[in-house]
């Protein structure tokens, strides 16, 4: 078993972060798990990414080849992702920020509000939570309470219920993604 | 008990070695791609009554760490390559007074600021040469973020054994990578601190060395009065200009590293004796080098990968030995091609040596050492 999964987008959305933590729940369900980041030199802005590897065996190379699910934020981040060889990758792009009406996506492009949702449920700051959801669900190799209790042991007590709620929601429609294929 | 596995940062374990090494001092300028270190020392150096020091620039933060040293702490500092340039002189000092100390360089992009944010292992030549006269050096380099978190420790007990500064050439691509990583606990590691004069030792010269080569080390304000010294200098550590204590002092120094080669080399074999043709490197290329042997295995070649954790004093007898009957060599790096000169040197004239490198910020992908190997086995 090994997935590859991408979080892309823009310094400042969080998506290394929403990396870190779907790493952290992979060990945390017993798995092995790889994380590396690429971003620019400004602390905000510029493309930004992190692949996550997570095997049941031992990871080589830990930067994602022919990735399973790529979560893209903004444009800019998206633009990277439309010659994806692999056939059967999830590509999830946040509708409400970017215009994808000018890209011919095949099937494998699927788009949904994210930070939108994130910010009617409560949170400007966690479209990367809504993420994590989204992959963990697609996956399906990621213990949900794992997944839960890392997401609550990183981040403080008044933003976790909001992020819980959040971080369901994602599931939520990972599942209708899957379920739609 | 069952050891608890985090998903770690290779910069953070990096600390965590140095701590479990006996590490009480971190003086540095943060830089990317090492900054994590500095911002894990700040952490946790103050709760075990260490010191985290945060420096005007580099030549004070190596300043400071050989100071700490000569004071008696086992002291580090960690940078990447524009720091690493401002460091070589004191790097030098440390070699000339005998001084341990560990020096993390988690190499990115260059020359100058270059990619500041991308990995490379360009600076590798210039772990083995950055200061100016004749010297040895050791420098190790880790592949995945356990060996971080081990090495380090090696790091620290080779700077100590041998009284000399250690280079922990890291790169971003392990510095930045996150993995699973165990802790290991005190009881399960050797930990060498450095050698005292025996007790009732009545007179004691601070650069008289033993057999092993290494003179033992006292600090300041001792029962012993004591030198340190930066010109060239004799047993009692004052300045000579004696063409035999010269000669004398600079082969010692280069001795102390060189005919300890067995016990300073480290590296790991995969398939490396049983294979045709073998795949040399070290650092964040080696990840690349082992996913590549196992694809080119599943197309039918018989590939090996040597992964060299310890890069200086570079294993040219092993090299040469084990290299011997292979129908090529492939050396991977994020550079330009720097250890492959050194691979050249060691493997006997009749095999074919290609490099595999990168030099554009990104990370060496098995493809192109695949393609590469492609080219050896077309020659």
């Amino acid at each position: 078993m090994k997935y590859e999964v991408i979080f892309a987008g823009i310094g400042g959305q969080g998506v290394i972060l929403a990396g870190t933590l779907l790493g952290e729940a992979a060990v945390a369900s017993g798995l092995k798990a790889s994380q590396t980041q690429a971003y620019g030199v400004s602390a905000r802005g510029g493309f930004t990414k992190t692949d996550v590897v997570i095997s049941d065996g031992e990871i080589l190379f830990p930067y994602a080849l022919s990735p399973d699910v790529v979560v893209v934020l903004a444009e800019e981040a998206l633009v990277r992702y439309l010659d994806i060889e692999n056939k059967n990758c999830k590509v999830v792009y946040d509708s409400g920020l970017i215009d994808a009406s000018k890209y011919e996506l095949d099937s494998r492009f699927v788009g949904f509000p994210i930070t939108k949702t994130a910010i009617e449920m409560g949170s400007s700051r966690s479209a990367n939570v809504l993420s994590l959801g989204i992959v963990a669900s697609c996956l399906k190799a990621i213990s949900t309470e794992a997944l839960f209790r890392t997401l609550a042991e990183a981040f403080s007590p008044k933003i976790r219920d909001i992020n819980a709620k959040i971080l369901q929601k994602g599931i939520d429609v990972g599942n209708e993604i899957i379920s739609s294929c | 008990m069952k050891k608890k596995v985090r998903f770690m940062l290779g910069n953070e374990a990096i600390v965590e070695g140095a701590l479990l090494a006996g590490a009480t001092f971190f003086a540095g300028y943060p830089i990317t791609p090492s900054s994590e270190v500095a911002e894990r020392a700040s952490r946790k150096l103050p709760q075990i009554g260490g010191c985290y020091l945060q420096m005007e620039d580099e030549i004070a933060s190596i300043a400071a760490i050989i100071g700490a040293s000569i004071g008696g702490a086992k002291a580090f500092t960690a940078t990447s390559g524009p720091g690493f340039s401002l460091m070589q002189e004191n790097i030098g000092l440390a070699i000339m007074a005998e001084v341990p100390c560990v020096i993390v360089n988690v190499q990115r992009s260059g020359p100058s600021t270059g990619l500041a944010t991308r990995p490379a292992q360009a600076d590798i030549m210039q772990a083995r040469w950055g200061r100016h006269g004749d010297h040895s050096v050791i420098a190790l380099s880790p592949a995945t973020v356990q060996e971080c978190f081990d090495l380090m420790v090696q790091a620290f007990n080779m700077a100590e054994k041998y009284r000399c500064p250690v280079l922990f050439m890291a790169d971003e691509t392990v510095g930045h990578l996150r993995e699973n990583c165990v802790l290991r606990s005190r009881d399960e590691v050797e930990i060498v601190n450095r050698k005292r004069p025996p007790e009732g030792l009545e007179e004691y010269f601070p650069y008289k060395a033993d057999d092993d080569l290494v003179p033992p080390m006292v600090t300041p304000g001792s029962d012993y009065l004591t030198r340190f010294h930066s010109s060239t200098h004799n047993e009692k550590g004052l300045p000579t200009s004696s063409p035999q204590e010269a000669r004398k002092l600079i082969k010692r120094l280069y001795d102390k590293i060189e005919k300890n080669k067995d016990d300073i080399i480290m590296y790991r074999e995969f398939d490396v004796t049983k294979c045709e043709y073998l795949v040399i490197c070290f650092g964040g290329a080696v990840r690349a080098a082992r996913q590549a042997a196992i694809e080119a295995r599943e197309e039918g070649l018989s590939v090996g990968v040597l992964q060299l954790q310890t890069v200086w004093p570079f294993p040219a007898e092993y090299i040469s030995e084990v290299s011997k009957g292979k129908r090529g060599i492939i050396v991977p790096e994020m550079n330009m091609g720097q250890i492959i000169g050194e691979v050249r040197k060691a493997v006997p004239d009749k095999i074919p040596v290609l490099g595999a490198n990168r030099y554009d910020g990104e990370p060496l992908t098995p493809k192109e050492i695949i393609q590469v190997l492609g080219e050896v086995v077309s020659l």
